[in-house]
């Protein structure tokens, strides 16, 4: 379970990007955050492994308080569970598919295994068949510079499946990708969540993508939380308080 | 002829062009202003430093050929030749024949020049590696290592190898491991240096994702960051054993080992023989051979 309590954070530079933020996530829920770009999603979302601290109010991440006093092995051990998914894919270049579905495993392995790439015969087995999971086996031993966008967050989410998380963090999976694709990924993540019961929260800028494959929503606006409920009770009224103003072509993807 | 005249007359303006670029007004009376070149102010800096240059070298074209072929175009009545014959008798006096039956001799002390810039080459990169990421600032975001790796770096590229040599032949002797040693230190400092930058250039992306599975620093940097710039790094340390190899062949000079040391005691007075030509043939047949190898490697690796 995932809960915030009067959450807020403040950059070191004095952004405010998110106010008093109350939210209860359940175990294995699909979650998909909406609201203007500079809304706060993406804050919202590294708060929960700690990628930026949380300034305001109490975080708690399955029974981990995620404070200042979380560092160090126990914050590489609460990642641990967490997986991460960008918009840019993040996949390591010049390397072959299996090498970055193998990475995320390196936490586990000491440093000149690392150093060296030498990962087990038990992370290699985990890692194929998390490709084949994903319907990307037969690229394996091809060069993960080399695939195509969609290929691409295949592999980043197969590197996530590896590392077999608790919970999906995802920025605006499917931004970059064109319609058709980002629906074929949309439905990778939908499979991911229903199937290994792991807790989606994906950020997604495009609201038609977000009322399709979310069975929750959460509406920012200016770093405050304007909507949260279920995706079927989203109606025009409630988008237009989401994002201040009617919606536009741009913030649907396929139209 | 008028249009001359325009010319002439507008010819302030044509200069104040060159510094000022004229402003452009588009539709609706909109003043567009380009923004100033550095160009002209380069190239008249650039004319500046060339004739102090020329000035203090005393370079004149025309003296070369009076020392060359003993013609005096201009004449000049220039001093010399320093010796009873042109530059050009001289050179082909001595240049030939090429002995190629000194190879004997030669081999042993070349084949030390290679080994010590390759070893020193190796070595140098081997510490290099780690340096860099010590040195880029998008790694490294404690200021104090980030500053001192930096300054550590600026200190040893300033030296040049030479120097190095110099004092390791004072610590160590006459022999082959001052030679790598300052081989190995200037080595160090410039694909450190080189690394460094590429490490800045590249995409975080990767590493955020490695660390955000709960991946150390250290392994994080090792899994992510390491395959992007290893070709680099070959490359680089490739690179700096080529032009190590050439280096070599001066350090033993100094008494640093391999063939420089040979070199230096047929050059004694500056008295060139056909053996000094020869070894210089020899060290031009492994650069060559060594750079068309380097080459092909790198242009794979790219
Ligand atoms: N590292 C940072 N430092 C300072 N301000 C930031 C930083 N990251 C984001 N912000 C600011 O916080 C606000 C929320 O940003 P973000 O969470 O990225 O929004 P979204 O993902 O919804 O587009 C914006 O005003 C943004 O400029
Ligand atoms: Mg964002």
């Amino acid at each position: 379970m995932i809960l915030f309590e009067k959450v807020g954070k403040t950059y070191p530079d004095g952004t405010v990007a998110l106010k008093k933020v109350d939210l209860k996530i359940e175990q294995g829920e699909f979650i998909a955050i909406i609201g203007l770009s500079g809304a706060g999603k993406s804050t919202l979302i590294r708060l929960i492994n700690k990628m930026h601290p949380v300034t305001d109010g109490k975080l708690t991440v399955n029974g981990t308080v995620v404070d200042d006093s979380l560092v160090g092995k126990d914050l590489r051990k609460f990642r641990r569970g967490i997986g991460m998914i960008f918009q840019s894919f993040n996949l390591i270049g010049r390397t072959s598919v299996l090498k970055n579905v193998l990475a995320a495993r390196v936490a586990d392995i000491p440093f000149f295994k690392a150093l060296l790439g030498l990962y087990s015969k038990e992370d290699k087995i985990a890692s194929l068949n998390a490709l084949e999971q994903l319907g990307i086996l037969e690229k394996a031993y091809n060069r993960a510079d080399k695939l195509s966008g969609g290929q691409m967050q295949r592999v980043a989410l197969a590197r996530t499946i590896a590392q077999d998380p608790k919970i999906i963090l995802a920025d605006e999976p499917v931004a970059s990708l064109d319609p058709i694709t980002a629906t074929q990924v949309m439905r990778d993540f939908e499979k991911i969540n229903k199937e290994l019961n792991i807790t989606i929260l994906a950020n997604m800028h495009h609201v038609d993508m977000a009322l399709k494959f979310a069975t929750r929503v959460i509406g920012i606006n200016d770093g405050e939380i304007v909507y949260d409920g279920p995706a079927s009770a989203v109606d025009n009224a409630l988008l237009k308080k989401v994002y201040g103003r009617e919606l536009t072509d741009d913030d649907i993807m396929d139209n | 002829m008028e249009k001359l005249k325009d010319y002439v007359k507008n010819i302030g303006k044509y200069i104040k062009g060159i510094f000022i670029p004229e402003q452009i007004i588009i539709q609706d009376g909109i003043v567009v202003s380009p923004p100033r070149s550095v160009a002209p102010y380069v190239v008249i800096a650039f004319v500046f430093v060339s004739y102090f240059a020329i000035q203090a070298t005393e370079f004149s074209i025309f003296e070369v050929i009076y020392k060359l072929f003993g013609i005096d175009i201009l004449n000049n009545h220039f001093e010399g030749p320093w010796r009873a014959m042109t530059g050009w008798e001289y050179l082909s006096r001595y240049f030939f024949p090429i002995d190629y039956g000194y190879w004997r001799e030669v081999i042993s002390p070349l084949v030390d020049t290679i080994q010590m810039s390759f070893l020193g080459s190796f070595i140098g990169s081997a510490i290099a590696l780690p340096v860099a990421f010590l040195a880029s600032s998008n790694i490294n975001k404690n200021k104090f290592t980030l500053t001192s790796a930096r300054a550590v770096l600026t200190i040893f590229r300033t030296i040049p190898m030479i120097i190095y040599a110099v004092i390791f032949v004072w610590v160590f002797g006459k022999n082959v491991l001052p030679g790598t040693m300052a081989i190995g230190l200037f080595t160090f400092s410039i694909v450190a240096k080189m690394l460094f930058e590429k490490i800045e250039t590249i995409d975080l992306g990767s590493y955020e994702a490695i660390e955000s599975t709960g991946a150390s620093k250290g392994k994080s940097i090792v899994t992510a960051v390491l395959p992007q710039i290893l070709p680099s790094f070959y490359s680089m340390s490739l690179y700096a054993f080529e032009i190590n190899v050439r280096y070599a062949a001066i350090l033993g000079y100094v008494g640093a080992g391999g063939i420089g040391l040979i070199l230096q005691s047929n050059m004694a007075d500056l008295d060139l023989t056909n053996r000094v030509f020869t070894m210089l043939f020899f060290i031009w047949i492994v650069v060559i051979s060594i750079e068309t190898i380097s080459r092909f490697l790198r242009r794979r690796l790219a």
